[in-house]
């Protein structure tokens, strides 16, 4: 029996697997445990397990930088590549090319993906959504038009915002050729006039939200030329139209609704508030118009010759007044300076004199001073403080 | 006179309501400036009232057009 070193061996084994088809090309299920990333070379080193055993896995960073999702303890996967022999350590190996999500886990990582990547492309970008009309013209439904969801937004629609206009067109919402059929939909909306358009699920009980999440229909409704409101109507995944849509209605109804934002009943009241306006600027108008005539005819009246002659007789009336004031008040000045004088000229007056025991002598009329003036038998008259006599003189001295 | 006031009725009721809307707004704000000659202000109220009744009954006369097309047909061709 012939002996051969450990590296023989190894080398052996390398190559029998090299040379065994079913090792190579082949897709390994289970699930990813002690996953590593080497922060450096960036190759992945992790174990695949099921339930009983596990196989050892490198990727390297060539095909692990083409991974649109990072692998993680737990994920179920399915791994393609070659078993190999790593002859330094005697051991075997996968090594990986490519991992695909398995199962449910499968379509949701594609879905993340897929989202990622338009996101990336700018799709879900919030400086794209444009504001909805206001007031459409004409809506655009496209959905199934078999299924609930276009007559509950003809029923919001006709309540809401009769003076508009509906263009349903009949799309196929599930399967194959769903997206196609969703695209078209929305491109004979958009040359028919819309100026919004809905697209929707047909309504039914099917999940089935794939056509919704098709990178097709998102690039659809984002080069769609008029706003589009997505109502795919589902609660708790969001779908890609969801994504693209310039709005997300969570039913159709609620897309009808956000579509009529302006209700008819709210016009009521915009046209009654309308009227009430008018009325009160023409009120405003008029109360302010008569204020402006009466400071006219005021002013104008002020001027006139009427009152011009009014004011004059009351400016007359004025004078008189001041003057009567004036001159009793002179009056009564002068009354006490007259009485004054009266008294000094009592005072003064002869009779005091003659009351004191002086008398006067007159001739006829004249007043005698001088007795010279006098000749015996002359008769004069003498005036006493009280009476007087006639005599005649007897004998001169 | 008569005829073309007739006539101008019938020109705003075939109007589309968000324009006739739309003049009732900007007729309610000229009037709310205020300084317009009187003339003007009486016409302007007249047209307001004029279109706010042409604006009610096109809103009660309105009933939703609707016209369905099946768009898989021109793909299935």
């Amino acid at each position: 029996m012939p002996v051969v070193t450990v590296t023989q061996l190894n080398k052996y084994l390398g190559s029998v697997f090299r040379g065994d088809r079913n090792l190579q090309g082949i897709m390994i299920k289970g699930e990813i445990s002690n996953f590593v990333c080497h922060y450096k070379s960036g190759h992945m080193y992790f174990t695949i397990k099921d339930s009983e055993s596990a196989l050892k896995a490198v990727m390297f960073s060539q095909e692990a930088s083409r991974l649109k999702f990072l692998p993680e303890d737990g994920m179920s996967i399915i791994a393609s590549g070659n078993i190999v022999v790593y002859e330094r350590d005697g051991v075997y190996q996968i090594n990986v090319r490519d991992i695909i999500p398995d199962g449910k886990g499968k379509e949701t990582a594609a879905l993340e993906q897929l989202k990622r990547k338009l996101a990336k492309e700018g799709i879900f970008d919030t400086a794209h959504k444009r504001p909805l009309p206001y007031m459409p013209k004409k809506i655009g439904v496209v959905t199934s038009l078999s299924g609930a969801a276009v007559r509950d937004i003809i029923n919001v629609l006709s309540r809401r915002w009769p003076i508009g206009e509906i263009y349903a067109v009949n799309a196929i919402v599930q399967g194959q050729s769903a997206p196609d059929s969703i695209c078209s939909g929305i491109i004979s909306a958009e040359s028919a006039g819309c100026d919004i358009i809905i697209v929707g699920r047909g309504g039914g009980s099917s999940e089935d939200l794939s056509a919704f999440n098709s990178e097709k229909v998102a690039y659809a409704v984002y080069n769609c030329k008029v706003p589009v409101i997505s109502a795919v109507g589902h609660e708790t995944d969001i779908s890609i139209t969801d994504l693209a849509a310039d709005m997300r209605a969570p039913t159709p109804s609620a897309a009808a609704e956000l579509a009529a934002a302006v209700s008819v009943d709210i016009l009521i009241d915009k046209i009654a508030v309308a009227e009430k306006r008018m009325k009160n600027a023409v009120d405003t108008f008029i109360s302010g118009t008569e204020e402006k005539i009466s400071s006219v005819s005021t002013r104008l009246s002020a001027r006139s010759p009427e009152n011009q002659l009014k004011l004059t007789e009351e400016r007359l009336e004025n004078l008189i007044k001041r003057y009567k004031f004036t001159f009793s008040a002179y009056l009564e000045r002068n009354e006490s300076k007259v009485n004054e004088k009266i008294r000094t000229l009592e005072s003064l007056s002869p009779l005091n004199v003659l009351s004191r025991g002086y008398s006067l002598v007159y001739r006829g009329k004249e007043l005698v001073s001088k007795a010279d003036t006098l000749e015996k038998g002359d008769i004069i008259s003498i005036r006493f403080g009280e009476g007087g006599i006639d005599a005649e003189i007897k004998d001169k001295w | 006179m008569q005829k073309s006031r007739i006539n101008g009725d019938k020109m705003e009721e075939k109007r589309s309501f968000k324009k006739n809307m739309t003049e009732l707004n900007r007729i309610v704000t000229e009037l709310e400036k205020g300084d317009i000659p009187l003339e003007r202000a009486v016409e302007l109220y007249g047209e307001g009232v004029k279109l706010s009744a042409i604006c009610k009954k096109q809103l009660s006369e309105a009933k939703i057009k609707i016209t369905e097309v099946d768009g898989n047909l021109p793909s299935e061709k």
